[in-house]
């Protein structure tokens, strides 16, 4: 992220003025062959009189210090002070290759005084207008000294009568020619200087809006780059410390600092900070009622401070003299319905902050006021789900506590002395009732643990087989003791995104239905498969009873069982699979299901590649495969 | 071991529980002494010096176990230490009992004849 770029706005007229220099350069050499050549044919077919020998030498002058200028001509990024001096001396010489032209060519009726015109016209486009009137002054001075010189006889202008109206003593010859000449010098300066002066602001303002454009955008694509920051996470201390930051670099501030009010609304606690000392920050809060600036500023306010130390507003001019503070500007931090706290820039050197500053840092405040907004909601929801989580806990551990002692007791009798058959039986009864509550609370608390926010879920990379050893384990024993074959396999490595105590309850649960609802003899097979592409299937397949067609949407409703389970006299609530669905879509995987009755169910759950480049995001999606109930 | 019987300390707070235990395993010639909490548990530890200790860690705060079992090792005791535990009270996914110098960790309910296999297994004359 770059500063934006204010203060003093240069157009690009260097650059131009010497891409123009160059052509200027290049117009001499056609001016030096020009004035050879013109020598050469005037004197040869038009006026054998005219004194060539000086023309030839001007023109071959005029060559010559054309090829030192091409030479000396300023490099790469010159200072506009040096491109002037080269201007004007380059101007110089050609005023006087023109005088002298002028005098061998007649004096001031020689049509060559017009040339003196074209380096207005290129004076102004150069320089300055008053570069312009200073070179028509002065070319108007050499011609009024040449005429002088001419009239009195010091330096007669060749007799070139044949060229000329043969009557030099008419108004327009001497001082009247002069005269005539000079106004038209100073009107071609004016006009020429004129045109040029107004183009060039007209240069200048499109530059500036250019340039206005080009910085708006700059904003809004930091503002939208510290947005996606920002969003990035929802920790409010770190949130708060990403904008100070970027709000001291995007300003080029020198500090920035972000205050909170507290519950109470009277103080103001820092949020963030940045480019500040511990020092200044550890002089405490700030008490509102004090501050006239934060007060002003929670109000609604943008208040920009030139001198900080000497504003009577302050409650810590001292403090903020001595960590070089020197101009501020403070906005409200404003959310949806209320004033969270206020926000303030701070730069080392005096600056007066531009309405566009003022614009970004109200853009900014916007932003950390979102933020805030969020980071709040998100430590809401947090809480919520951990008194949630809390109360799920108790309520498991007080029906999960006399149901052990009733079941420890009853365990007992038996060992209190003899029991009859029918004793026994009842015991038993007594028993299946109790394990039956037992599965119902564990179903109840998984419940809770799926149900809890996606956002809270934290996922991290998961080997599936070191992960389920011991689900597999306690499943293979329930097999085992019911005749079923159990059997696994697994491609490795084969790491999913996930949370360790998910994947447990997801895999025993349908582990658990599989062995439950598959007969003596028969056949549950778990597999884990990678694809090419990374994506990770964990098969669970049996022979049992089969879901049939109709009843496969309703079975991941709660306590919804198939007549078929029901009548397999098996124990069960009916939420596993309500819990194995939420699950999985809380994870970002899809749930399959395939099923024969009387053959057999095969449950697929298929998560993305663990490393997150699949192309998605790495917080679950909503999309499921499986049908949505209802 | 107390008149050449094994004697085993149990700590639950639920009475129900520890009368349950009492009944299994006298049944099955063990001496039972029992605490309703870890405090009780160590000065009747130190009265009866028990062979095997049967503790609910989950009585109290999982602090309060791991000090009990800690201040058990202070006193020299070589006896084993089994923990009940509640399913779903998430102990066995975030502490490793080994860690905590427990020998092992019952699910309640606990299933008396898996109880005494281990016992059998454990304590030898």
């Amino acid at each position: 992220m770059t500063p934006r770029k204010d203060g003093p706005v240069l157009i690009p007229l260097e650059r131009e003025l010497q891409e123009r220099l160059a052509w200027f350069i290049g117009m001499r050499w056609l001016a030096g062959a020009g004035i050879l050549l013109g020598t050469w044919g005037t004197s040869q077919l038009l006026v054998p009189a005219l004194p060539s020998a000086p023309l030839y030498a001007v023109g071959t002058l005029v060559l010559a210090y054309n090829v030192f200028f091409y030479l000396l001509r300023p490099g790469v990024e010159p200072s506009p002070a040096r491109l002037r001096r080269f201007v004007f001396a380059q101007i110089g010489l050609d005023w006087f290759a023109l005088v002298t032209l002028v005098h061998f060519t007649g004096g001031l009726r020689s049509p060559i005084t017009l040339v003196f015109t074209f380096h207005l016209i290129i004076a102004a486009i150069l320089l300055s207008q008053q570069a312009c009137y200073l070179l028509a002054g002065s070319a108007s001075l050499m011609l009024g000294i040449l005429t002088l010189i001419e009239e009195h006889g010091f330096l007669p202008p060749p007799n070139l009568n044949m060229l000329y109206v043969a009557k030099p003593d008419t108004l327009f010859s001497g001082f009247g020619l002069w005269l005539a000449v000079t106004l038209y010098l100073f009107i071609t300066a004016y006009l020429a200087g004129s045109i040029t002066t107004k183009l060039r602001s007209k240069e200048q303002a499109l530059f500036q809006s250019e340039r206005a454009v080009d910085q708006a955008y700059h904003d809004m694509e930091s503002l939208y780059e510290l947005g996606q920051l920002v969003n990035s996470t929802l920790d409010m201390k770190e949130v708060l410390q990403l904008i100070a930051e970027h709000a001291t670099r995007l300003l080029g501030m020198k500090a920035c600092f972000i205050r909170l009010l507290d519950e109470t609304g009277s103080l103001l606690y820092i949020g963030g900070a940045f480019g500040i000392s511990q020092a200044y920050l550890n002089k405490g809060p700030v008490q509102v009622g004090k501050s006239l600036v934060d007060l002003e500023a929670l109000r609604g306010g943008v208040i920009q401070v030139l001198e900080v130390a000497n504003d009577s507003r302050f409650q810590y001019r001292e403090e903020a003299r001595q960590e070089g503070l020197r101009s501020m500007l403070c906005v409200p931090v404003q959310a949806k319905s209320r004033v969270l706290g206020i926000i303030r820039v701070y730069s080392g050197e005096p600056h007066q902050f531009s309405e566009q500053e003022q614009n970004l840092l109200r853009n900014l405040a916007n932003l950390g006021a979102v933020a805030i907004e969020n980071a709040r909601s998100y430590a809401e929801l947090q809480s919520l789900n951990e008194e949630k989580v809390w109360f799920a806990r108790m309520t498991h551990h007080q029906l999960r506590s006399p149901l052990a002692a009733i079941h420890g007791t009853l365990d007992a009798l038996p060992f209190a002395g003899p029991l009859t058959d029918k004793q026994k039986e009842l015991v038993e009864r007594a028993q299946r009732r109790i394990q039956d509550a037992f599965s119902t609370i564990r179903d109840f608390l998984d419940l809770a643990a799926a149900q809890r926010p996606r956002e809270l879920t934290r996922l991290r990379p998961i080997d599936l087989e070191d992960s389920l050893k011991g689900t597999l384990e306690a499943i293979a024993a329930t097999a085992q003791s019911k005749h079923v074959r159990l059997t696994t396999q697994f491609s490795s490595p084969a790491a999913v995104l996930a949370e360790a105590a998910d994947l447990d309850r997801i895999f025993s649960n349908l582990l658990d239905n599989a062995v439950k609802y598959t007969s003596s003899g028969g056949t549950v097979r778990f597999t884990v498969q990678r694809s090419k592409d990374g994506e990770v299937t964990a098969t669970v397949s049996d022979t049992g009873i089969g879901i049939p067609e109709e009843e496969q949407e309703r079975i991941f409703e709660g306590f919804y069982r198939t007549k078929e389970a029901k009548a397999t006299g098996e124990i069960g609530t009916g939420l596993g699979l309500s819990i194995v669905r939420k699950l999985v879509e809380r994870l970002g995987a899809r749930l399959e299901l395939e099923s024969t009755p009387g053959k057999g169910t095969t449950f697929r759950v298929v998560f993305p590649r663990a490393d997150g480049q699949d192309g998605q995001s790495r917080v679950p999606s909503s999309e499921s495969r499986v049908p949505e109930r209802g | 071991m107390q008149d050449g019987k094994f004697v085993i300390l149990c700590i639950d707070d639920d009475p129900d529980i520890l009368e349950s235990l009492k009944v299994v395993l006298e049944a099955n010639d063990y001496v039972v002494v029992t605490a309703p909490s870890a405090e009780k548990g160590l000065s009747v530890y130190r009265e009866s010096r028990p062979d095997l200790l049967i503790v609910d860690l989950m009585m109290e705060e999982i602090d309060a176990g791991t000090s009990f079992v800690k201040e058990l090792q202070a006193l020299g005791n070589e006896a084993p230490i089994y923990m009940l535990s509640s399913t779903g009270d998430d102990l066995q996914s975030t502490i490793s009992y080994e860690d905590l110098g427990l020998t092992g960790v019952f699910q309640k309910p606990i299933n008396p004849n898996l109880l005494l296999a281990l016992l059998r297994a454990k304590l030898k004359r």
